[in-house]
């Protein structure tokens, strides 16, 4: 048996999707933290970051929020404990930024506002273990192969 | 070097593991806790620099519901970082070692890290007739909580009964069960109620213990404020609809297909403090008030004592009718605010429309 086999009936006449809920007032009140915080980073301010799993944003709140920042000129994905992905909206230095599990489910979603968001940047501690790894590539035997050496 | 002298950024550093892992872990635990998303840098270099917390877990009149719930803890990658952070010492369900073997594990875990240890404890604890309606290894669980209390740094008791007895003291309690503060009360006690309990309040804790060097802040039930500190209801999406007066009447109604609230079939979610609305189950799949049930308030003591999950609020034996005099101005007020600005919304989407 699989699941098509399960007789349901679906009621497309049943109007909104009870798990889409309505749009709250939450949207509004969102829209004026983020620009109090894009003054702010334009100021010369501090990186801001707004988690939307904190608030009682509505599946419809997110969808109408995703509609009016819209999607700029930067989209990136990090693979680092599952995926990640982050775009930067219309809006230059207001950041989408979506953390996955490895399932691709969201676990996390924030806005970062800031000339870049946190998570592309590189860590001191791994750029010193880089700088450490480094010079083993001047032992890579291709290096030292001459062209006599080379050829068959 | 042994394990436990690196500190977890340079164990991860060796296992290939690079600080935005531990940035994006922090970002997810920030997240389920409300602590502001600007602390997760600093939050990702403290926990860097932690060592590995030894967790001693006691099981006691329990379902292994709670260690259940909790090994599905979010996702197979954030999760088997946690366990990259805690020595998981002792827990009878999932160890290998058994019998005589397992308690000398116990007892060697709890000298190596005397005064430091983390006891985590699901289960109630039955005190009638000398406890002895629940023994491991020939100790009644009263006996063993308080040996293992005795060298703990703190206590965690999970689940609603390790919190207030659970089902275990459901009436009529035939063994006088109780939960792990009405026996010790020396030490600094969390409790993480729910039945079962949520897995991101488990990870939320341990981590902001690792990284913050102390417990979270509690309400006056010991339950964190992070996770505890709103109602069902306060965060629940159907709560446009309570504002409004819409509310499903039968399961299979209209209201019910609509997604109304849920409140007159009975949802406890006014005065049940739990951070379902928000964080949801199932890797956040969706939560019982998505799926069409009303909350029957697993998290708050007593619970199951208390008349019937499908009747409404006020007409049950739930909370004071001051209480839900309360809950019902504030629905009254913010539904208003609700309404005007969602009439709002439908205009500028019309006005969207046209143009
Ligand atoms: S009564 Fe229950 S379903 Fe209704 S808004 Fe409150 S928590 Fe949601
Ligand atoms: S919705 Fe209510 S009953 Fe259900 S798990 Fe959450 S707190 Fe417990």
């Amino acid at each position: 048996m699989s699941l098509g086999d399960i007789p349901i009936k679906v009621d497309f006449d049943a109007g909104p999707q009870p798990d889409a809920g309505l749009n709250t007032a939450m949207v509004m009140a969102l829209l004026q933290e983020i620009a109090t915080h894009l003054n702010d980073v334009a100021n010369g301010g501090e990186r801001q970051v707004v988690e939307l799993g904190n608030l009682p944003l509505s599946d419809a709140d997110i969808v109408l929020l995703e509609q009016k920042l819209g999607r700029g000129e930067v989209h990136a994905t990090v693979s680092a404990a599952g995926p990640s992905e982050i775009y930067e909206t219309t809006f230059p230095g207001l950041w989408w930024v979506k953390y996955f599990n490895d399932a691709e489910s969201l676990v996390s979603q924030q806005l970062e506002i800031g000339p870049a968001p946190m998570i592309l940047e590189a860590h001191r501690v791994d750029i010193e273990d880089s700088a450490q790894r480094f010079p083993a590539l001047f032992d890579s035997p291709e290096l030292f192969a001459s062209p006599e050496t080379e050829s068959p | 070097m042994k394990e436990q002298e690196l500190t977890l950024g340079e164990e991860l550093r060796r296992q290939g593991i690079s600080r935005r892992s531990f940035l994006k872990f922090c970002a997810a635990v920030a997240s389920s806790m409300a602590i502001p998303a600007s602390m997760v840098p600093a939050m990702a270099e403290s926990l860097a620099k932690a060592r590995r917390q030894s967790v001693i877990w006691m099981s006691y009149q329990e379902c292994t519901g709670c260690i259940e719930s909790l090994t599905r803890s979010y996702t197979p990658t954030l999760e088997s970082m946690l366990f990259n952070f805690i020595s998981l010492d002792y827990q009878h369900a999932l160890q290998a070692a058994a019998g005589r073997q397992a308690e000398d594990a116990l007892h060697q875990a709890m000298e190596d890290n005397w005064g430091e240890y983390l006891v985590i404890a699901d289960g109630s604890i039955p005190l009638k007739d000398d406890g002895v309606y629940s023994t491991v290894d020939g100790h009644t669980n009263l006996e063993s909580i308080k040996e293992v209390a005795e060298g703990a740094a703190a206590i965690i008791a999970i689940g609603t009964c390790a919190a207030y007895g659970g089902v275990g003291a459901a009436k009529p309690n035939p063994t006088g069960a109780v939960g792990v503060d009405q026996i010790i009360t020396d030490k600094p006690i969390l409790n993480v109620p729910g039945c079962p309990p949520m897995p991101e309040v488990m990870t939320g804790v341990l981590t902001s213990y690792l990284a913050f060097g102390r417990l979270p802040d509690v309400d006056s039930k010991k339950r964190p404020l992070a996770f505890f500190g709103d109602t069902i209801h306060d965060r629940c999406y159907r709560r446009p609809y309570y504002d409004l007066g819409l509310y499903a009447k039968s399961f299979d109604d209209e209201g019910a297909r609509k997604g109304w609230c849920l409140y007159e079939l009975g949802c406890k979610g006014p005065i049940t403090y739990n951070a379902c609305a928000t964080t949801k189950w199932n890797q956040g799949t969706s939560w019982p008030v998505q799926s069409g049930h009303g909350c029957i308030g697993c998290s708050e003591p007593n619970f199951w004592d208390k008349d019937s999950f499908y009747k409404p609020l006020s007409a049950g034996q739930w909370g004071s009718a001051e209480g839900i005099a309360i809950a019902a101005a504030a629905g009254v007020a913010a539904g208003a605010a609700a309404a005007v600005v969602s009439r709002k919304h439908q205009d500028n989407l019309a006005g969207g429309n046209k143009s």
